[in-house]
């Protein structure tokens, strides 16, 4: 018997030839049975398809604010239920003093600009018009490189808020206002025109003030998710408008930076609030809502072993057609272990294949979802996407076929070599 | 490994020449059971009773006998494909009956070549692809691979035939492509079950004249029931039921 032991060179090569040959065999499978195999596919596809959409619907759901429409690198936000200066409790937590504690930190070298944000419905009409129409106001103190807030950029606003006037709130107004397209459409309003805004729920010291639109920007995130248009104003006038500016109050302050020691000088600018990291809706954002966890670890339960049961099933019956190929294969001398390796070569690249052609339709489920939703009950999309889906939606389909593995490895090892090459 | 009786059975090989197969007592049945977990009724088929025979090196032998008389049973015992339920089956000084499944397929991947009747030839892969597969486990690249492959169908008369597939080739051919296949390895041993069973007289015949002639020095083996194949080879070893009657000397 020959005793010459495998390099390691050997070893990689033979390993790579078993790949390739694995993966010719699914090719063939494809070209002579291609019902069977776009099944296979298929059922794998469908499970991973709905994985990612209810995966993005979840997300949407966990990361539903305004600002996560923003492209802020921190974000400062109240603590839950947290009363205490400089977080106080508005119709929920806000934050306050939000001028003064966000020129400190904007006035960090580390920290590319800092604005504060409040958020409120408002009701906005042309100054003819008799019907005012419900808007989502959101106040800014603009910055040279601000950020766009709720899909809506904020550069076409001057740097600056001088209505605050160091807190006395009694600076001149500028009465610009920069609508979204969609507010442009309901209010019929276009670059120029004149708005009267008026806080819908009026307190002592609220008012109604006239505006004139600066610009109507495009975009396409300007919806937020309780389906109302947006407006964006500087903060000093919209606190005067809806009464938040008797403690300064904003509901959150977005910060620019790049540097990790900003993190901590904005938790000492605000001890009792929250300072998050990053700005779109992702999978991170899961931790932070209970309900949209539960629905994506159910999901993901429920995903993993509906993709196991397909894969074993399909693979159950690749095994079988595989019986004759694997039979010549042990003939000229592939050991077992190469064998399994075929057998499980082809199970993962099957499930990886219908992984990606599910993360596809995933991505088209989520764009329809929001497409129905947006056409019937709500202005605005319930489903979102995320960078990571692709990575997560491909772990879970390779998890199911390693699950799914012991079953065709077990019909390998039971096939009759002898009764095969016979027939 | 050597037994007394392959001590015994030395004294019969040719002056300068080794054995290189030698099967004692080799007894097998094929287990019949069904149902349930094997709880039928036993149905148990004996395949081989009590085969010994010597075979030796370089040396062409036909198994020959009837449909059922055990001739495919012995090839694949040799081939290490089936263990025997008793006896002793020694191939190039390995005895197969003490070896793992692991050192087995060892063997046959590097010391034995396999030819079948119906050719089990991969049908997706290209004739040169279908011979370079035994390689793939000896860890050549691919260009060695496909060089060695191009290099046996050329020796079978298919050098302008790499690239086809065997749906694209008559029968003659895909068993010529199955001897390269067989031949690829340059193993010691050739065992060939039937290979003319599948094709016409005129071409049977040729493909064994190009077997027998690829084979050049090594051991050849053949199991056949076509009395013309016998004819090629240089001993015929006769079995009846699973036992030999006679042995060809």
């Amino acid at each position: 018997m020959v005793d010459e032991e495998p390099t390691e060179r050997t070893r990689v090569r033979r390993w790579l030839a078993i790949v390739r040959f694995a993966a010719g065999r699914i090719a063939t499978q494809a070209r002579r049975t291609p019902r069977r195999t776009a099944v296979t596919v298929g059922l794998v596809a469908i499970t991973i398809a709905l994985l990612v959409t209810v995966t993005g619907i979840s997300v949407a759901l966990a990361g539903d604010t305004a600002a996560d429409d923003n492209e802020a690198d921190l974000r400062v936000v109240p603590h839950e239920g947290g009363t205490f200066s400089p977080v106080v409790g508005v119709e929920g937590p806000r934050l306050s003093d939000v001028h003064d504690r966000t020129e400190t930190i904007d006035d960090r070298a580390d920290v590319d600009y800092a604005t504060p944000v409040l958020m409120e419905v408002v009701q906005a009409r042309s100054p003819e018009g008799e019907e005012s129409v419900n808007v989502m106001a959101v106040g800014v103190v603009p910055r040279e490189s601000s950020p766009p807030v709720g899909g809506v950029p904020t550069a076409p606003l001057e740097p600056g808020d001088p209505h605050y006037a160091n807190g006395s709130y009694d600076g001149p107004q500028t009465g610009d206002v920069v609508l979204s397209t969609a507010a442009s459409d309901q209010l019929n309003a276009s670059e120029g025109a004149s708005l009267v805004v008026s806080g819908s729920q009026m307190t002592a010291n609220a008012s109604a003030g006239t505006y004139e639109v600066t610009t109507v920007e495009d975009a396409d995130t300007a919806s937020l998710s309780d389906g109302l248009p947006v407006v964006v104003l500087r903060l000093s006038e919209l606190q005067t408008l809806t009464g938040a500016d008797d403690e300064d109050l904003a509901d959150q302050v977005l910060v620019g930076t790049d540097s990790d020691g900003a993190h901590e000088a904005i938790e000492e600018t605000y001890p009792n609030a929250t300072v998050e990291s990053g700005t779109e809706p992702g999978l991170a954002a899961l931790q932070d809502d209970d309900l949209a966890l539960a629905t994506s670890l159910i999901t993901l339960v429920v995903g993993i072993g509906i993709c196991t049961l397909f894969v074993t099933t399909a693979t159950g019956l690749l095994v079988e057609r595989e019986r004759q190929t694997l039979a010549v294969l042990s003939a000229v001398g592939f050991p077992g272990r190469s064998r399994l390796a075929v057998v499980a070569v082809m199970t993962l690249t099957l499930t990886v294949v219908g992984a990606v052609v599910g993360i596809a339709l995933g991505y088209a489920g989520v764009a329809v979802t929001n497409w129905i939703a947006t056409s019937t009950v709500t202005s605005s999309p319930i489903a979102t996407t995320d960078p990571l889906f692709v990575p997560y939606a491909l772990a879970i389909a390779v998890v199911a076929g390693l699950f799914a593995l012991p079953y065709p490895l077990y019909l390998t090892t039971k096939t009759d070599v002898v009764a095969e090459l016979r027939q | 490994m050597a037994s007394e009786s392959s001590a015994r059975s030395d004294a019969r090989v040719s002056p300068g020449r080794s054995v290189t197969i030698r099967c004692d007592g080799v007894i097998h049945e094929y287990d019949g059971r069904s149902g349930w977990i094997g709880s039928g009724s036993d149905r148990s088929v004996t395949a081989l009773e009590d085969v010994s025979l010597e075979i030796e090196t370089g040396e062409v032998v036909g198994l020959i006998g009837p449909s059922g008389s055990g001739k495919s049973t012995v090839l694949h015992v040799l081939a290490g494909l089936i263990v025997p339920d008793d006896g002793t089956v020694e191939l190039l000084e390995d005895d197969l009956t003490a070896c793992s499944e692991r050192e087995r397929t060892r063997l046959r991947r590097e010391r034995v070549g396999l030819v079948f009747q119906q050719f089990h030839l991969l049908p997706s892969l290209t004739a040169v692809a279908n011979v370079a597969l035994p390689l793939v486990q000896l860890g050549y690249s691919r260009a060695e691979r496909r060089r060695r492959a191009e290099r046996r169908l050329e020796q079978v008369g298919l050098g302008d035939r790499t690239t086809h597939r065997p749906g694209e080739l008559s029968g003659g051919e895909r068993q010529r492509v199955a001897i390269a296949r067989a031949l690829v390895t340059d193993p010691d041993v050739i065992l060939a079950d039937e290979p003319t069973g599948e094709l016409d007289t005129e071409t049977g015949m040729a493909v064994l004249d190009d077997l027998v002639d690829a084979a050049a020095e090594r051991t050849v083996v053949l199991a056949t029931h076509d009395e013309r194949a016998v004819d090629r080879t240089e001993r015929a070893i006769s079995l009846l039921d699973g036992a030999v009657v006679d042995d060809g000397r």
